[in-house]
């Protein structure tokens, strides 16, 4: 049964895909990658909200609050909050960058900006190397839930099937069509996750409060955070709250929804309503906190959340919520392989072939972005043990961009050269900590690279003078004025 | 050009300030409200409060697109009296 209604709604995910080909232009990379900028702020809004809630949140989350309690939790939600508060500021101006460079993927805006063809390159290698765990890290999360509704299907078939999937999205509207399916994928994923913690509440005796309380009981350590040493976890909390605050800005996928949207004020709008989706959480917590009472001995604490809704609601039901989550996987999966197809065809492969025509880099978009997904399943499949840690990974790459963003959108003074070798240190930070593994007060590694890189790009750009077209560009985005029809 | 700075507070200080500066005082199980643990009551507050903040921000950003027009409405009036200045 459960099995049944998967299918069903995949089917009736595809059907969504095809019906948003309405309004596609044929054979043209702004299409592909930013539907012509042409999305609304309600469609805008469930696309840029739904890539922020990915598998991780209905899979991750339960399964650290399990696994490690409060400071998980803390620092998951603080950083989202933060990280909207500060999208308030940074997004507008990236649309900004986006739109007077007229680019399609964020590595050709800082080209632009910055008037250099090494830093495209280099932001583009970055968003690569980072997104590809990305990926990997979805088929894993799609592996944990397909284990708990009884479907006879091995883990390396499934794979296969959901990134064939994934390509038939894009193949079918490039952007459009995970834009628009993520709307059917939230209601599943908001419908399972209330589900889920009204389903523990009405069943616990005294409700949310004696849920807790029976918490409070039995591990109270798992409620609050432990602050002795300061240097252990309340640094490591906080630090990688308000890194990944910056980071939640620095998405790849985030840009490329950013650049989907109308005009500056709507991607604005959008930061403000951000925080309100988050109501979800109260309901995820809850059930967090019940399976750690109940279920004792979970090998793999990720499973935390599928081992609840498998063993407390009907088939049917967990048919639904195991399609959210698959849905959602696999669009996340899709859009990631877009942004790596538009990445290495627009910011690398035309290094080389500058005179590519429209038709040639939609085709070369969507064959990478294929050979990128077969690749991540591959991966996936074979190399699963790589997926340990990889969360936090991510994000250290991808933060990097911050500096150069903020450089970008506010400071005159930033040269090519500065913000090069900011990034490349940053980069060299990130390796240097994690391979020889050093810990400085449990701080976030990430945060400590982006404090070098800015400070290097700050050294180097006093030390270098900006060009004329760099002077020019900063002064277009510093004049802009959206009211104004040029 | 009218500043930023009150807006910027709003929007990134008042988050900020509840979930980073005032750590010590959410870091606590007692007293639950609603059933959840203060630090579970507090980050589900903040989501709201965040969410109002961002809301005032926007409307008195000068920035914003409402704003802007008002400027250029205002700016424009300015002009054509100035012209209209001039001519007589």
């Amino acid at each position: 049964m459960a099995v049944v209604v998967l299918g069903f709604i995949i089917a009736v995910s595809l059907g969504i895909a095809v019906a948003s080909r309405r309004g596609v232009v044929q054979n043209s990379m702004s299409d592909v990658m930013v539907a012509n900028r042409s999305f609304g702020a309600i469609l805008l809004f469930i696309v840029a909200v739904g890539e922020t809630y990915s598998v991780g949140t209905m899979i991750g989350v339960p399964g650290a609050i399990y696994a490690r309690g409060a400071s998980w939790a803390t620092w998951f939600m603080g950083y989202m909050c933060l990280g909207f508060s500060l999208g308030y500021f940074i997004n507008p101006m990236i649309w900004r960058l986006g739109r007077l460079s007229g680019a399609v993927t964020i590595a050709e805006t800082f080209r632009w900006r910055f008037n250099s063809r090494p830093l495209e390159c280099l932001i583009a290698l970055l968003c690569i190397i980072f997104l590809m765990p990305w990926i990997q890290i979805q088929f894993a999360g799609l592996g944990i839930i397909l284990k708990y509704i009884g479907f006879d299907i091995s883990y390396v078939t499934a794979v296969f099937i959901s990134a064939l999937i994934a390509y038939a999205y894009i193949a079918i509207a490039g952007i459009r069509a995970p834009a628009w399916v993520s709307i059917l994928k939230d209601a599943l994923m908001l419908f399972s996750m209330v589900i889920g913690g009204l389903v523990v509440a009405a069943q616990f005796p005294g409700g949310v409060e004696g849920i807790f309380r029976e918490v409070a009981r039995v591990a109270p350590e798992k409620l609050i955070i432990d602050t002795e040493p300061i240097t252990k976890n309340v640094t490591f909390t906080l630090s990688t709250m308000i890194f990944q605050a910056m980071g939640l800005c620095m998405f790849p996928l985030t840009f490329q929804f950013i650049f989907t949207g109308r005009s500056e004020d709507t991607v604005r709008r959008n930061q403000i309503f951000m925080p309100l989706y988050m109501y979800m959480y109260p309901f995820l917590v809850l059930t967090a906190y019940f399976v750690l009472i109940t279920v004792t001995g979970l090998t793999n604490a990720d499973e935390a959340f599928m081992a609840l809704i498998a063993r407390e609601l009907p088939p049917w039901l967990v048919g639904m919520v195991a399609g959210g989550g698959v849905l959602t996987c696999i669009l996340v999966a899709a859009l990631c392989s877009l942004s790596i197809g538009g990445f290495l065809t627009q910011n690398i492969i035309r290094q080389f072939k500058p005179d590519l025509s429209p038709m040639a880099s939609v085709g070369i978009t969507r064959a990478t972005t294929a050979i990128a997904l077969a690749l991540s399943a591959f991966m996936a499949v074979y190399l699963p043990s790589l997926m340990l840690g990889i969360n936090n990974f991510a994000y250290f790459g991808f933060t990097q961009i911050f500096a150069v963003t903020v450089a970008g959108a506010f400071w005159a003074r930033a040269t090519k050269q500065g913000v090069f070798a900011g990034l490349l240190v940053g980069l060299i930070m990130i390796f240097v900590q994690v391979g020889l593994d050093i810990n400085i007060w449990n701080i976030n590694k990430g945060l400590i690279a982006l404090i070098c890189n800015a400070a290097v790009m700050v050294a180097v750009s006093l030390n270098t003078q900006p060009d004329e077209e760099t002077k020019q560009n900063f002064a277009l985005v510093q004049n802009y004025n959206p009211t104004i029809k040029a | 050009m009218q500043s930023r700075l009150p807006t910027f507070l709003l929007v990134v200080g008042v988050p900020f300030t509840l979930l980073v500066l005032c750590f010590k005082i959410y870091n606590r199980i007692e007293p639950m409200i609603l059933g959840f643990p203060f630090l579970y009551f507090w980050l589900f507050s903040c989501l709201f409060i965040s969410f109002a903040s961002m809301y005032v921000g926007w409307r008195i950003d000068p920035k914003s697109d409402r704003n802007l027009r008002k400027q250029n409405v205002k700016n424009n009036a300015q002009n054509q009296a100035d012209s209209r200045g001039r001519d007589q």
